[in-house]
């Protein structure tokens, strides 16, 4: 599903566009595909109890696609989620969008995760760790930034690949919210612009850089900028390596209070061990850049957690996992291990697959 | 390609560490000489905002006035666990308020007030209040009361759940008050600060730890 042609303009243009609109698949008239995935998470021997000894459904997912109409593509797509206990099911997206109607762009209407960063506009099943690394649990949640609004992406014929998204949704609500939300003061609004080049030894290079913005009700402002960097060298179906980061600065200023500024990153290198099994490591780091004291002294803190893992993939459609997570905090001259547990995971798509992202 | 994945994820690591190292030498603010506003409350260290009439005894704090904890909580949408054992005269009140402002306002507060042998008690946030009381009904507040508060910041609006001090296996089944349950009186905002503390009218607090939440979504 995922083969690249050999093309270097071909990739240049699938790799863009998939960045941007990872689930959309362009128009064959084949009728409505479906594709399952189905994400199983287990968590032992965490120090803290978090998370808890159990193996669970942490997610399954339904995707409906097809083209509407010779113009339209349409995607609709269900997913449930553990929530007290119970398979909770909610739309994850549901957008009608073309990829013919203006020249050279790509847009959709409807309900997405918003194509903003790297794990974010990825499907957590995807993701090539369990867990999202802290800065992404800060600044998007434990899945990511889903809403409703209008996302457009133009890929000019330029002699470099440069492909930028924009988009603007509702902003009622931004990551983790129980409720209807509340009108927000500025809407959520948000650009990427992403390269692509190609890396002597048959790999490519994709760089995103971010930004993303938002006032709440309570007026708020939130800002994020962001940079990502994927790479991958490929020797037939194999991955000898891959590399995935991201860098996110985050700027929240709640009206009438001092502004929090917070920086953290990610960093994922993995290498092909044996055929059909990767090992990586996990590296992250978090800090809040403002932290001060009841005196007004600057409290130097960093969390940082370290992530092995070990991934088993028979086909691109199963996948086998084990990774063990330390997590380690340091504010001002004290550190210590604040937590560390073992999580194995397995995941499998049933039926087709939208095409996957670089 | 496969000596130089190794490679890399050495190198990885090996950086990370040297990073981890070069993070040392700060400053170590336990060694300075506390002034007379600072002072200890059970383990925490705390800070005076108004002084008139509030003072600590040993590890205690007892009067009225309000309370900072030195310490901020790290993040403004963080999650955090207070848990607090005092003493309030009648008409006294005790406040918790978590990611509030250095005066601790802005925060979200729960406020439990005095009234005979009951618990009247009051969320803010948002600069709303909600009366909760009857979710504390079964504490006796003639008597030492202990509570475990979550505040869930990174949740819109905050998520605060309510037990019983020394309380197990806290969960929402067993909370006292949660205000993502219908019924229950529902938060109506985020706190907008780091800070947390204590304001008191005739209470003497025995006991105030942070945490971690004790709650955490699946």
């Amino acid at each position: 599903m995922s083969e690249r042609k050999s093309r270097p303009a071909l990739v240049a243009f699938l790799v863009a566009g998939a960045c941007c609109f990872p689930c959309i698949v362009y128009a064959d008239n084949g009728g409505v595909q479906t594709s399952i995935s189905v994400d199983i998470v287990g968590n032992a021997f965490a120090r803290n109890e978090d998370p808890a000894t159990k193996l669970s459904v942490r997610e399954a997912e339904v995707f409906f696609f097809a083209p509407i109409d010779p113009t339209f593509d349409g995607v609709l797509g269900i997913a449930a989620h553990q929530e007290g206990g119970a398979a909770l099911f909610e739309i994850h997206e549901a957008t009608i969008g073309s990829t013919k109607l203006i020249p050279w762009s790509r847009f959709r209407v409807g309900q997405f995760f918003l194509g903003v960063g790297k794990l974010n506009s990825t499907h957590r099943h995807d993701w090539p760790f369990t867990s999202a690394p802290r800065v992404h649990q800060e600044f998007f949640g434990e899945e990511g930034v889903d809403d409703t609004g209008l996302e457009y992406s133009i890929l000019p014929p330029l002699p470099i690949s440069l492909d930028l998204t924009v988009g603007i949704t509702n902003g009622w609500k931004y990551g983790h919210v129980h409720n209807a939300g509340e009108k927000p003061k500025a809407p959520t609004h948000y650009a990427r612009l992403v390269n692509f080049v190609e890396l002597p030894g048959d790999g490519g290079l994709q760089t995103g850089f971010n930004y993303l913005g938002r006032t709440d009700a309570q007026r708020t402002q939130m800002s994020l900028a962001g940079l990502d960097v994927t790479a991958k060298w490929r020797e037939g179906k194999a991955v000898p390596f891959f590399f995935q980061g991201e860098l996110w600065h985050r700027t929240l200023k709640p009206k009438g209070v001092d502004a929090t500024k917070s920086l953290g990153f990610y960093a994922f290198p993995e290498g092909n061990v044996l055929e059909g099994v990767d090992l990586g490591l996990r590296y992250d780091g978090y800090t809040v850049l403002t932290l001060e004291d009841a005196l007004g002294r600057k409290v130097k803190n960093y969390a940082e957690s370290y992530a092995p893992t070990l991934t088993w993939k028979p086909s691109e459609f199963s996948k086998f996992r084990i990774s063990y997570q330390w997590d380690v905090e340091r504010t001002n001259s004290k550190r210590g291990v604040t937590n560390a547990f073992l999580q194995a995971q397995t995941t499998f798509i049933l039926g087709a697959h939208p095409a996957h992202d670089f | 390609m496969r000596p130089l994945s190794t490679a890399l994820i050495l190198l990885m690591a090996s950086s990370s560490a040297a990073f981890l190292t070069s993070c040392g030498g700060d400053d170590d603010s336990s060694s300075e000489t506390p002034s007379s506003k600072e002072g200890k409350v059970g383990a925490v260290d705390f800070l005076l905002l108004s002084d008139s009439g509030l003072a600590f005894s040993g590890t205690t704090l007892a009067g009225s006035g309000s309370a900072i904890a030195k310490n901020p909580l790290g993040e403004v949408k963080d999650d955090t666990n207070l848990a607090v054992t005092f003493t309030v005269e009648e008409g006294g009140s005790v406040s918790m308020r978590a990611f509030a402002s250095k005066t601790l306002e802005d925060g979200v507060a729960l406020t439990l007030s005095r009234k005979g042998t009951k618990l009247s008690a009051a969320l803010s946030a948002g600069g709303k209040s909600v009366d909760i009381s009857k979710t504390f009904a079964a504490l006796d507040a003639s008597k030492e009361v202990s509570v475990l508060v979550d505040v869930h910041n990174g949740e819109t609006p905050a998520h605060v759940l309510a037990w019983k001090g020394g309380t197990a296996s806290p969960s929402e089944q067993n909370a006292l008050f949660n205000s993502e349950k219908a019924g229950d009186g529902e938060s109506a905002g985020n706190g907008k600060g780091t800070f947390w503390g204590l304001v008191l009218s005739k209470a003497v607090v025995t006991s105030a730890a942070v945490s971690d939440a004790k709650f955490e979504h699946e």
